[in-house]
């Protein structure tokens, strides 16, 4: 059986089926209409022409109907009224005709949606009304692409200019289209679907050439849906139909020649596997005990979609410029995300990894194409880390991103600051994750080249300029005051980087190589020591993001020291050693804490934290008790953990617990 | 993917206390726990010229240690019809916003997101720019200086709001009406839900990332 998206194997399940006369109702009219009535009618349509008000329409067929001494049911007399309305076109295949006809369907639900099924019966059994049909829909569609015929709906009208306005303006088409039209309306172009459907099903491969070769977005947009594979459509076989047939949408150096129609496309494959999780809930599973379900729905939905893009001649480039987007979107995200089944971050992440097997025997590039806009450069740098990092292709060269970090004053207030501060703004958001992806993915070049760690030193010394915004207060090019917090944010981003490589360094090394492993060491120092040059000049909203910095390396320093036998990065006297971090702190009970909270937190650390604490000499129980009269004093602004006393309290001297 | 995650897992920052959960009905008496009780009032604070915020709220503000963030609309606009916005209005509302700040406060991070309004230029701001200004110069032991930023993409790049909410430290505040407790129609707050837990520092974030400031 051939794959099926999950809505539309729900709307099989549910039985979900339509009500309303078909084309094959249509074919058989003749078994239940008399042709004297059909010859009456078909004389009566020539009235449809003139035009004429769809009252007295309605009246003419009732007239003739009971002339005809017809017992008809609702459903059959509304057959009736689109069948005369079909003829009618049939024989005079113009836009004024069909305009007629659009206009009385604002008065009636059988004309606005089963006359297609009656043109498609008409076009089926003349082949000169199947002729001039498919010309009309070429020539309505046309018409649609290249003007903004008047609608009833003043509202959806205005709406419809206003978007056809404002696309030529917008700059980031591609982002746009794959983000599915936020503006776009199903009633900008709903009048026309009947004849759409009809040049879809009567000419195919015409349809879609006027599709692919449309300019207008929202025309597009409207088009696909009536094939069944926009995004309403929920059909996997009409998708793929398309999305293997339409011609090419990006050429081979990666840029894309305008047609929206892969790109919309694609916006609707996504769509449509997004909804894999509201798909089962609907048909009643249990989400919580289908996980493993909800996994393999999900993974089989990007092989079907990747399987069949990948038959398209411009597979690569389009896999290439989509997974920069993707990554896009990946590069700010946090870890519990991208492993939730159902989060749009897993289903990106599926889609790029399948992508990236397909493009393994390419060679995937870092060369962006001539259309590239800026924030395109960091980020398919990042897909090729994470293409690398899957083994499916080589990382970039670090320098895309080390060399928008030489800034000069004039720099900072000129386009290199400007393009430097673009290309970070998307990278800034993951606070629950340091380093984060984006960092790690920016780092891996670094992690995996020889001087690595001394081309993030000589970058980081390259951006002092930034250092001195932070620490003097520099406006920023507009003059506003917010010139110290963005360098502060460009700093931090900077040392997330770098501390994405030594993660990555140090995860990376198997059998503790000691020239290497002193390298690490010493770099580790170096952060550590930024760090704390951060913290002194540092007085924006940044500030508490160097906080949790310092947290984050006292934690490393922890975790990776030599322990029971077992070898690690640090040996105990390395500095800054735990102990030099809390005799540094010994006078702030509250950072205290913070800190042998954040060890707790990460292991079974407790032999080294008191060891720390006895070696520089840390009263716990007075630390405890200082801690205590603080929350009594103002609960707010010094919050305790009880537990986190206890747990400190119960580190007991090391004399005592060696004694008998 | 773990490959890239985090070796080392922070616990998370907090553990303030959040007061009781409570729920206050904006009254000309700066806030009440009851509905009003008859016509005369709700007809009294219907036609309050210069209408009494939440007494609460604004101490709550004044007392932060850390965050204000602010959602609403409106919340510069003074209330009834737009017609009747005048420059006058809305500098009695940014006064009356600007009494929950006094130079003493001891947050750092204020920031309120609001929509796009013509009445509403550079210029009416510029008191809030100028009380940033004033409470760095007041105190020079802070650890972090004041910021007082102001987005206006709700209903633009992020239009997906409806209710209005503040987040003062680690509490949410929801709001039926103005954040403050401008409205003078019957309208109630409700205060004492942990932020963090309910997931509203990561929607402001959300939402506050989706534009730039004014």
């Amino acid at each position: 059986m051939s794959f099926e998206w999950p809505r539309e194997r729900e709307n099989t399940a549910r039985g979900v089926v339509s009500r309303s006369p078909t084309e094959k109702d249509f074919l058989g009219i003749q078994k239940w209409a008399p042709s004297s009535l059909l010859s009456a009618l078909d004389a009566l349509s020539d009235r449809v022409l003139e035009p004429i008000p769809f009252g007295e329409l309605h009246a003419l067929v009732r007239s003739n109907v009971e002339s005809a001494r017809v017992t008809c049911d609702d459903e059959q007399f509304g057959m009736l009224l689109c069948w005369t309305c079909a003829k009618a076109l049939s024989k005079s295949p113009r836009i004024d005709t069909w305009a007629s006809i659009k206009d009385m369907a604002y008065q009636s639900v059988e004309l606005e949606h089963w006359i297609h099924d009656a043109l498609l019966a008409l076009a089926k059994t003349d082949a000169a009304s199947r002729v001039s049909l498919i010309r009309l829909a070429e020539e309505t569609f046309r018409k649609d692409n290249s003007d903004s015929p008047e609608l009833k709906w003043s509202r959806v009208h205005q709406s419809r200019v206003d978007a056809r306005e404002y696309w030529p303006r917008v700059t980031e088409k591609l982002d746009e289209l794959w983000r599915g039209l936020q503006w776009f309306d199903l009633f900008f172009y709903r009048e026309d679907f009947p004849l759409f459907n009809l040049l879809f099903k009567l000419d195919p491969e015409r349809f879609i050439q006027l599709m692919s070769s449309a300019r207008n977005p929202d025309l597009v947009n409207s088009a696909l849906l009536v094939t069944g594979a926009g995004r309403f459509g929920s059909s996997f076989s009409e998708w793929a139909y398309l999305a293997e047939s339409a011609p090419r949408s990006f050429n081979e150096d990666g840029s894309w020649n305008g047609s929206c129609l892969v790109p919309l496309l694609l916006f609707s494959a996504r769509s449509e596997i997004l909804e894999t999780r509201g798909a089962m809930y609907r048909m009643g599973r249990q989400l919580e005990a289908s996980a493993v379900e909800l996994e393999q729905e999900i993974g089989g939905a990007v092989q079907a979609t990747i399987g069949s893009l990948s038959k398209r001649s411009d597979a690569v480039p389009m896999f290439m410029r989509w997974s920069t987007w993707l990554v896009r979107n990946l590069i700010s995200s946090v870890e519990k995300d991208r492993t939730t089944p159902g989060s749009p971050e897993y289903l990106d992440l599926a889609l790029l990894t399948a992508m990236g097997e397909y493009l393994r025997s390419f060679e995937p590039k870092a060369d962006l194409p001539p259309d590239a806009t800026e924030w395109e450069t960091w980020c398919r740098l990042c897909v090729l880390s994470f293409y690398a990092s899957n083994g499916v292709a080589q990382p970039s060269r670090s320098e895309v991103f080390t060399d928008a970090w030489q800034l000069s004053w004039e720099d900072w207030f000129g386009a290199q600051g400007a393009k430097t501060r673009l290309l970070a703004s998307r990278f800034t958001f993951a606070k629950d994750e340091v380093p984060g992806l984006g960092p790690h993915l920016l780092a891996y070049p670094l992690a995996n080249a020889s001087d690595g760690l001394r081309v993030w030193r000589d970058t980081w010394d390259s951006a002092q300029m930034l250092r001195e915004v932070v620490e003097f207060s520099v406006p920023g090019p507009a003059g506003g005051a917010s010139g110290p917090y963005e360098g502060s944010k460009l700093l931090l981003l900077l040392f997330r980087v770098g501390l994405a490589v030594l993660d990555q360094c140090v995860s990376q090394l198997k059998d503790p190589d000691r020239g290497k492993v002193a390298d690490l060491v010493a770099y580790y120092q170096l952060l550590a020591e930024i760090v704390d040059d951060m913290l002194e000049i540092d007085g924006t909203l940044g500030r508490s993001e160097w906080v949790s910095a310092r947290l984050h390396l006292i934690v490393r320093r922890v975790i990776w020291e030599d322990d029971s036998g077992r070898e690690g990065i640090f040996s105990r006297t390395d500095s800054p050693s735990l102990s030099d971090y809390l005799d540094r702190a010994r006078h702030d009970p509250v950072e205290l804490l913070r800190i042998i909270e954040a060890v707790f937190a990460n292991g079974r650390s407790e032999a080294k934290a008191r060891r720390a604490l006895d070696d520089v000499r840390i009263d716990r129980s007075r630390m405890v008790d200082i801690l205590r009269r603080l929350n009594e004093l103002d609960a707010r602004r010094y919050p305790v953990d009880e537990n986190s006393l206890q747990r400190l309290l119960n580190l007991r001297e090391e004399d005592q617990e060696n004694s008998p | 993917m773990n490959r890239f995650g985090s070796p080392v897992t922070l616990p998370s920052a907090g553990g303030r206390p959040i007061p009781e959960k409570q729920i206050i009905w904006c009254s000309e008496t700066g806030g009440s726990s009851r509905f009003p009780v008859g016509m005369e009032d709700i007809i009294q604070r219907r036609y309050a010229v210069d209408p009494v915020p939440l007494i609460a709220f604004g101490e709550a503000v004044a007392a932060a240690l850390d965050r204000i963030w602010i959602v609403d609309e409106y919340i510069f606009m003074s209330g009834g019809p737009r017609e009747q916005q005048t420059k006058d209005g809305i500098r009695k509302r940014i006064d009356r916003m600007l009494a929950w700040m006094p130079l003493t406060i001891e947050a750092s991070d204020i920031r309120i997101l609001t929509k796009t309004h013509k009445e509403i230029t550079g210029s009416e701001l510029a008191p809030l720019r100028q009380r940033e200004a004033d409470i760095n110069r007041q105190s020079s032991h802070r650890d972090r200086e004041c910021s007082i930023q102001v987005r206006d993409h709700l209903s633009t790049t992020f239009n997906y709001t409806h209710d209005r909410f503040a987040i003062v430290d680690d509490e949410l505040w929801h709001f039926g009406g103005t954040v403050g407790g401008f409205l003078t129609s019957v309208s109630a707050t409700s205060r004492g839900w942990s932020a963090a837990e309910h997931g509203a520092i990561q929607f402001f974030e959300l939402a506050w990332s989706m534009g730039t400031e004014k």
